[in-house]
Parts: C-alpha cells; structure tokens; sequence
C-alpha cells in the first residue's frame, strides 16, 4: 500500500527553470539577518548564498472532509523550510508593493513573496500546496529578471534600479514617508552580498496601463 | 511552521463518535484479505480489524507548469480507508456490491466501515490509513443502509456459510448483490437488501436478451 499527495488546487504550481523549481517565500531582513516572516526562525545562510536547515520534526494536520463540515487530526512530519507555489494571485503581484522597508534602526525589510529556487532532491514534504525543502536560494540578477518575466508578467527594462539590501535606507531616502517605504521588486543574490531589484514607480503604472490595455486589469491599480 | 493536509477528493461520514468510510475487502476461505490479497487482516475477538503503524511509500505529485515532478518518500501508514465520492456516494447503488465465483471467493466493494479519530495514522487528501477499524454491528448496519440507497426489505446471511446467500448466477460464474456486511455477536453477516433481487433479475433477463 502507498499514499499519494496531490496538489490540490488548478493554478497553484511551481515553476521549473533550468535544473531548478521556483517558488515564491516571505521573508524578513532583520538587521542584516535573514528570519521568517514570523520571526520565529533565523535561516543559515552559506557563503555561496544557499539557505539551508536539516529537516525536523513539524506539526501536521490532517482535516478529513465530512458531510458537513471538517474534523482535525492532530499529527507531525518530517519538513524542512517551506516554499509556496505561484498563484494567480502572485501572477497579478507587479500591481502591489511586496517590500516594506523600515528605516529606523534597526534597518528591517519586509519582503513578500520573493521567487527562490531549489531542487527536486531538496524536497522533504508536499502537503498539496506548500513544500518543504532542505534548501533553498535566491536568484542572481540575470535569474530573477527572467523568473519575474515569466512568472509575475512583470517585463523588466530600464525602469529598474538595484541597491544593496544594507544600503537601501539610503538610497531610498527621498521615498520613505515616517521612516517606512512600500516597494515592489524582489531579492537577489550576486557576488556574496544580497540586493533588491526594485521597480519604479512609473514603471508599475506604465505596467498597470499595459495589463488593464490587454485586459488582465478592470480596476485602477 | 507546520504543514496542512487538506481534503482534495471525497468526504467521510460521522455517526456518532466513529467516523465511516469505504473499503474493498476479500473473504476467502473463511479467512479476510485485502483486495490484492496480499495482505490478511487480523481481527480482535471484538471484531475489530488491526495491524501496527508500518513505513508505507509516499509520493508527492508536486504541480510544475501544467505537469508534475514526482518525488518519492515514506510515511508511517496503516490499512487505507478511502472517502464516499460521486462513484461510491451513500445515496448511489454501488454501494455494497458483492460479487462472488462460486462459493469460495466474496469480494465486498465500497463497503462501509468504521473508525476512531484516534485510530488514524495518516490522509493525503483521499485516503486515511488506520491502525483498527470495524464493521458496524446491525443497528450501525440498519442505520447505515437508511443512508446508503433506500431499503425496505433487509435479511441477513451468515458470511461465513455463503451457500446460505440467496446468488444469483451471473456472467462468468459472478454473481453481484448490493449489501452491508456486519459483526454481531462474534459472526459476520451480510445485511441484503431483498427487493433488489427482483431488479438483478431484470438486468440479468436484460443482459441475455
């Protein structure tokens, strides 16, 4: 006898790219650390920009479907850290800030559904949407230009600019309103050190105007 | 962090503390198998159905761009009970097919079963595997059968003495029978629904026409 996970939603899928699978993540910069959205976990970064973490024991639920309703049944599994498919939802995500940055100190930066890769042998555990990896990294420059044209539809030109992650309070300085300022672009990887590549503003609109011309968009985003 | 399994096909029923399900079983020769009869199930003196939480293989089928990357796993399971669905829905008269060859062979399809929530080991949003389940005993069975297709005139048969069993020949030496088997007492029976009689001879007239 065997058991089978299936996905369970249409639309809900991680997307391959080269030897890899991407998906997207929330993740905090918190003074120069890397923790989970939650602030529960500090992630180990190696020096060749992999998060890694051996699997531990997580809780599971099961809830079985009745006629009416649902009931729960409390169990545990083997997991790892958790990535999150692309959804409709994150396809439509270049209309909405996905960064927030605080700029008191400490500096601590917000990112939502950031695209990381992995590989297939780093899967621990599938529940039907999420799964669970032993390791996972951030896109270099190059791959994360591609992976948001394919996955967000968001076709970045020279409406984009980079800064270092540490850096950004900085250069962001003329954007922040009472020390916070809300971005859209994503998180890479190159040489050793981390950065953001953000989207101007202009360009959102000038992207906003293109999907509600190729009506992806109805209402003013 | 911790990871949700959610129900993606299917649904079980409550009746009262127990949850019920469907299973495909075997009896053959007085002893009950598993559909593949690869595997002989051992049973308490209270009629319950048991067996240790085992390493059983997991695959997920993870969706990558239309398609899906397979990856292979294990994960402690027990004897699978599967959910009521469109094909097996209490209300369809599938429920509870019968079939037999001869007098040896009695396979018993989307028979309904019960379980304790504390009994399961593990659901991949279809199936639930369990360390014990049990047949109902005849009120659960009665109760059962007013939930599954409409009875009105129900007998009840000794398992173990098939030639008891009111078959009806059918092809290929296979006869089909809809009923809900049952423990009571130390014995397993089989509660039949008698009206359908009738309508197995109409198919089978139907059939050779």
């Amino acid at each position: 006898m065997c058991h089978e996970i299936v996905g369970r939603e249409r639309n809900v899928q991680y997307l391959p790219f080269g030897y890899e699978l991407v998906g997207t993540k929330s993740m905090l910069f918190d003074n120069g650390i890397w923790k989970s959205n939650d602030w529960d976990y500090t992630y180990s970064v190696k020096d060749n920009g992999w998060f890694h973490s051996s699997p531990k024991e997580q809780d599971l639920t099961f809830r079985i479907p009745l006629v009416v309703g649902t009931t729960e049944v409390k169990s545990t599994c083997m997991a790892g850290m958790h990535v999150a498919p692309f959804n409709q939802c994150n396809r439509l995500e270049a209309l909405h800030s996905n960064i927030m940055v605080r700029s008191i100190d400490p500096l601590l930066i917000d990112i939502d559904r950031a695209p990381v890769l992995f590989m297939k042998d780093d899967i621990v555990f599938f529940d039907g949407e999420d799964v669970s990896v032993k390791a996972f990294r951030l896109p270099t420059e190059y791959e994360v230009r591609e992976i948001a044209n394919i996955a967000f539809h968001a076709s970045l030109g020279e409406e984009t600019f980079s800064c270092r992650m540490e850096d950004c309070t900085e250069v962001l300085s003329d954007r922040m309103y009472n020390h916070f300022c809300y971005l859209y672009g994503f998180p890479y990887y190159e040489d050793g050190k981390f950065f953001l590549l953000l989207i101007d503003l202009l360009r959102r609109k000038y992207v906003s105007r293109n999907l509600r011309a190729r009506g992806v968009l109805h209402s003013d985003g | 962090m911790c990871h949700e399994i959610l129900g993606r096909e299917g649904f079980f029923i409550r009746m009262d503390d127990m949850l019920v399900g469907s299973k495909t079983m075997l009896f053959c020769d007085g002893v009950w198998k598993g559909s593949t009869r690869n595997h002989i199930y051992s049973i308490s003196p209270e009629g319950w159905f048991h067996d240790e939480a085992k390493q059983q293989d997991l695959t997920f089928w993870v969706p990558v761009d239309d398609d899906f990357v397979i990856v292979e796993s294990t994960c402690m399971g027990g004897m699978h009970v599967s959910p009521f669905s469109k094909c097996n829905a209490p209300k369809d008269l599938r429920q509870g097919i019968l079939k037999s060859t001869g007098s040896i062979l009695i396979m018993l399809d989307y028979i309904p079963i019960l379980f304790g929530e504390d009994d399961i080991v593990f659901y991949d949003g279809r199936d639930i595997s369990v360390k014990a389940f049990r047949f109902p005993n005849e009120a659960e069975a009665k109760k059962l059968s007013e939930k599954i297709p409409p009875r009105r005139h129900l007998a009840s048969y000794r398992i173990e003495d098939p030639k008891e069993i009111p078959f009806i020949e059918g092809y290929l030496s296979i006869t089909l029978r809809f009923a809900i088997p049952y423990y009571e007492d130390g014995k397993f029976y089989l509660l039949i629904d008698k009206d359908n009689e009738r309508r197995l001879h109409e198919i089978r007239h139907d059939t050779e026409a």
